[in-house]
């Protein structure tokens, strides 16, 4: 019987009128993008789908993305997939947490390809991506009105958020000085109250005061933890002394030496402006720390061998009266200023101008030859 | 092709290209440009005062989205939008102060931010003309200025920016008609702004190199040689030099009775310019050399030697300077010598005392030039050193009713005013009592901890040459004032926290002083600096406000100062005129 089939079937193809399709097959697929690191929680993953069909035909792609904590335990995985698409190129945002709240420590992607004519690729592929635990962001920043001159404050701000986690979870900060050798780290740092952001909910915003004691390298270390994971950033601080004060505008014009001024009428010597740290000119209102320039006017009259202070004379200006000297004396005006550190002025009292730090562009001493006319 | 369709794609060719321009944001002219206009320019506030602002837009193409913000005190307050694209605002000036607005809009381009800040005054503010001085710091050269601003009662007011002129770069030479280089001092004074000064000096060669504003100026130029006359010159920015010469040589004599005065220093101004130096003869004969002009305000000033004891005499007149000058001192005018004099505190010998005879004297001589006479009038200040035993050197000044300023202790400030009157002889003592010590208090609202007070010597004290002593209230804003006996100031009460406006007591003694002194409110004036053509903020300028009819140093004293922030900023606390 069986015999009797056999013969018949191969007369049958070698007469040619049997007929049957070209069979179809299935799709190759794989997938392309899979990234070379670890993802983090809230990354966006895209991941291409490639196939290639024996037959020419079009294929459509499925895609299954799950949230796994162990994939390779029975529970492992939640049993939705918490994204499907129906496209070539595959576009998520890691989740956080899986549908039982727990983190998500992978992700088990299955790819499906079917042509079409209705072949499924066959395994289908699948791709387990491991999903680590997103470190908190942190951003220090520093601003100082006080030049970050020794013994004053300097306001440190910190700025934390965790993609995963949210900010809330991160707080609160660790925060740790390290000073020059005799810096007093202990209590350096002092809390100060900052409002948040309303418009950027994904960052929280601490500050503190920081008040270095004395000058040299600092370094502030803030750390930031969330539930798994936790991220330091140092912050340097160069802290300096206060620096002696600069004459930054005379009047009248300072005359080149040995060249006179011709004065004529009582004239106000003034220094509108002093540029320093801590005491300045003009002083600065609704301050504690800052100060005020301190000046000493003298005067060098003929026939005296050195300049003679005026007492009184401690405001930024000196009035002149050139009906106190004789027609053609040549007076020496001078005016010599100093800011809350006891600094010497120790050039030779027939220096005209002076700089404490030997910097010609910061003058201490300023010195007038007036001729009386 | 016709004529119209030639001319429609003409037109179409002209609409595509203008498209193109707009849409482009290389060219400079195609930027988004927004300007604000407020109705009225000074609101006066009230329930009633409706203040428009109005936008005007060019290049910013497509539909336009205007979002206005108004704040009152960094408060936002509400407003109506009044016209029918948006472009046009109003709102309700209830208080005076400054309101600022601000205008986003959003096109197909972008477009700048744009506010405006709005002076609303109260009603019946009053008002106060100063000047606004600025002195732009070194590291960018830029010639000051100095113009005139009103400050309203009442109120703060914004001034919004202001713009320096960035100016001219003035190089030259100053040198005579043989083409020799002259080392001079020079000052430029703008035209119209007669208080923006520019100081310079020529070098060895005579070379000046200075920034100006770009205007004409009027130059003072003073050479170094006395064998040069100083001049008042116009210059233009175009001009390189400034020539000088030797002027005219103007000639005199100086006599004390019929004698001749040997050793007097003599100077001479004319409309303002000095002439040079001239010492007289042995036979009081003097020559300077100046550059007279008919009808010209001529000042004559001699300092005669100390020995002589006279004092130094001044005479104004319009003087025919091409005629010998004859200056003499009258022979009524006699002298004293102090030597002898002991200088006592409380009956105590005072060792060591320095002692300033100084006084003002009317009627001391004439100045005759051909028909022309004036009198002269004469100051003296003659100082000397008491010995160990308070006993005075030789001192000899004039037989008049005099000063003598003692200084007991330099140091501390220690002086006394004695009155001196040497009229018909000399005193065997002067007697310096001890200081007087008084308390007041200054106040604002509340007392002023750390207010300050200037106190400027007046009378004598001035005379003396005593400097301007300054003084810082405590934390209660008490300031104690220590008052030599006799003695004048004129009191300057300021509060360098701005709390409160500049007050000035003129005259104020020992016997004047109040327990306490009251500084008026303050407003605030603010602006931002900026330069034509640099849009760079203005740091560390020097801002002052100065008093607009005020003469002598008071011209020059500052109302209230501030230096410019990182933004060009300055605030400027200063007296409020008040309201009516």
């Amino acid at each position: 019987m069986i015999r009797a089939a056999l013969v018949l079937f191969a007369g049958g193809l070698v007469a040619g009128c049997f007929y049957a399709d070209e069979i179809n097959q299935r799709p190759a697929i794989t997938i392309r993008g899979e990234p070379a690191q670890a993802l983090y929680r809230g990354d966006h993953l895209v991941l291409t789908a490639q196939s290639e069909d024996p037959d020419g035909h079009y294929v459509t792609y499925r895609w299954r993305a799950y949230a796994c904590t162990d994939p390779t335990a029975l529970d492992g995985c939640d049993p939705v997939p918490f994204d499907t698409e129906l496209v070539e190129t595959l576009e998520l945002d890691v989740p956080i947490v899986r549908a039982n709240d727990l983190p998500v420590a992978s992700l088990r992607i299955v790819l499906e390809a079917t042509d079409e004519l209705g072949a499924t690729a066959r395994p289908s592929e699948e791709l387990v991506l491991a999903v680590v635990n997103r470190p908190p962001s942190l951003v220090l920043d520093r601003s100082s009105r006080y030049a970050f001159v020794e013994g004053t404050p300097i306001d440190v701000f910190a700025k934390v958020g965790d993609l995963d986690d949210g900010p809330a979870k991160v707080a609160p900060l660790t925060w740790v000085v390290f000073g020059p050798a005799g810096a007093d780290t202990v209590n350096a740092l002092v809390d100060r109250s900052l409002a948040q952001d309303p418009e950027d909910p994904d960052h929280l915003q601490f500050a503190k005061v920081f008040t270095p004691n004395m000058a040299g390298d600092w370094t502030l270390r803030v750390t930031a933890m969330d539930p798994f994971d936790s991220v330091s950033v140092d912050m340097m601080l160069t802290v300096t002394q206060d620096g002696p004060p600069c004459l930054a505008q005379l009047q009248p014009i300072v005359p080149p030496f040995p060249v006179a001024l011709p004065l004529t009428d009582p004239t106000l010597f003034s220094v509108p402006i002093v540029i320093d740290d801590l005491d300045l000119y003009p002083p600065q209102p609704d301050d504690e720390i800052l100060g005020v320039t301190s000046f000493t006017w003298s005067v060098k009259a003929p026939g005296q061998a050195t300049h003679v202070a005026i007492p009184g004379a401690t405001s930024n200006t000196f009035a002149f009266d050139p009906a106190g000297y004789a027609l053609g004396d040549v007076v020496e005006v001078r005016v010599q200023i100093a800011d809350r550190v006891p600094e010497a002025i120790n050039c030779l009292d027939s220096e005209q101008s002076c700089s404490v730090i030997s910097q010609p562009t910061c003058m201490q001493r300023q010195t007038w030859r007036v001729e009386v006319r | 092709m016709t004529t119209s369709r030639w001319l429609m794609i003409t037109a179409a060719l002209a609409a595509a290209s203008l498209v193109g321009c707009a849409g482009s944001a290389d060219g400079a002219n195609d930027e988004c440009n927004v300007s604000l206009l407020v109705t009225p320019s000074t609101p006066i506030a009230g329930p009633d005062s409706e203040v428009t602002v109005t936008a005007s837009t060019q290049s910013a193409p497509g539909v336009l989205a205007f979002d206005w913000r108004v704040t009152y005190m960094s408060a936002p307050i509400p407003f109506d939008v009044s016209a029918p694209n948006e472009s046009e605002i109003t709102f309700t000036a209830l208080e005076p102060g400054i309101y600022e607005v601000t205008l986003d809009i959003g096109s197909g381009s972008i477009c700048p931010q744009q506010s405006i800040r709005v002076n609303v005054l109260p009603s019946g503010s009053t008002t106060l003309d100063v000047r606004l001085h600025v002195t732009p710091p070194i590291t960018i050269d830029v010639p000051p200025i100095d113009r005139r601003i009103r400050v309203f009662g009442g109120t703060d007011y914004d001034l919004g920016p202001v713009v320096l002129d960035p100016g001219v770069r003035a190089i030259g030479n100053v040198r005579t008609a043989g083409n020799v280089g002259v080392p001079a001092y020079l000052a430029f004074v703008p035209d119209g702004m007669s208080e923006a000064v520019v100081e310079s000096f020529s070098d060895a060669a005579g070379a000046y190199s200075t920034q100006l504003l770009n205007s004409d100026h009027e130059v003072l130029v003073i050479p170094a040689s006395s064998l040069l006359a100083p001049r008042k010159l116009p210059w233009t920015t175009t001009q390189t030099t400034l020539m000088v010469d030797g002027g005219t040589l103007i000639a005199g004599l100086v006599r004390h009775g019929g004698v001749a005065i040997a050793g007097a220093r003599v100077q001479l101004m004319i409309d303002g310019v000095p002439s040079t130096l001239g010492t007289t003869a042995g036979d009081g004969s003097f020559t300077v050399r100046g550059v007279p002009s008919s009808g010209a305000m001529v000042a004559v000033e001699v300092q005669p030697p100390v020995s002589t004891g006279l004092p130094r005499l001044e005479a104004f007149g319009t003087f025919d300077l091409g005629t010998s000058l004859a200056i003499t001192y009258s022979s009524l005018l006699t002298t004293r010598n102090l030597a002898g004099t002991q200088v006592r505190r409380n009956g105590s010998i005072v060792p060591g005392a320095k002692v300033t005879v100084v006084g003002e004297l009317g009627a001391i001589g004439t100045v005759v030039t051909g028909a022309t006479s004036a009198t002269a009038s004469g100051v003296t200040r003659v100082t000397v050193t008491a010995d160990a035993g308070g006993t005075l050197p030789s001192l000899i000044a004039p037989a008049a009713a005099l000063s003598a300023v003692v200084t007991v202790d330099a140091a501390s400030q220690d002086l006394a005013v004695a009155a001196l009157d040497l009229t018909t002889g000399v005193p065997s003592t002067i007697s310096a009592p001890s200081m007087t010590t008084k308390l007041t208090t200054v106040l604002g609202e509340a007392p002023l901890d750390g207010a300050r007070l200037d106190l400027v010597p007046t009378g004598a004290l001035a005379l003396a040459g005593v400097p301007t002593r300054q003084l810082t209230g405590d934390g209660n804003g008490a300031v104690v004032i220590s008052f030599p006996s006799g003695s004048k100031y004129d009191a300057y009460f300021s509060d360098p926290a701005g709390r409160s406006g500049q007050r000035v007591v003129l005259d104020l003694t020992s016997a004047t002083v109040g327990t306490s002194y009251t500084l008026g409110a303050a407003v605030n004036v603010s602006g931002t600096l900026r330069v034509t053509g640099n849009p760079n903020r203005i740091r560390g300028a020097s801002v002052q406000i100065l008093c607009m009819t005020c003469s002598g140093l008071d011209r020059d004293r500052p109302l209230a100062e501030d230096a410019s922030d990182e933004a060009g900023d300055f605030v400027l606390a200063v007296p409020d005129p008040g309201t009516m």
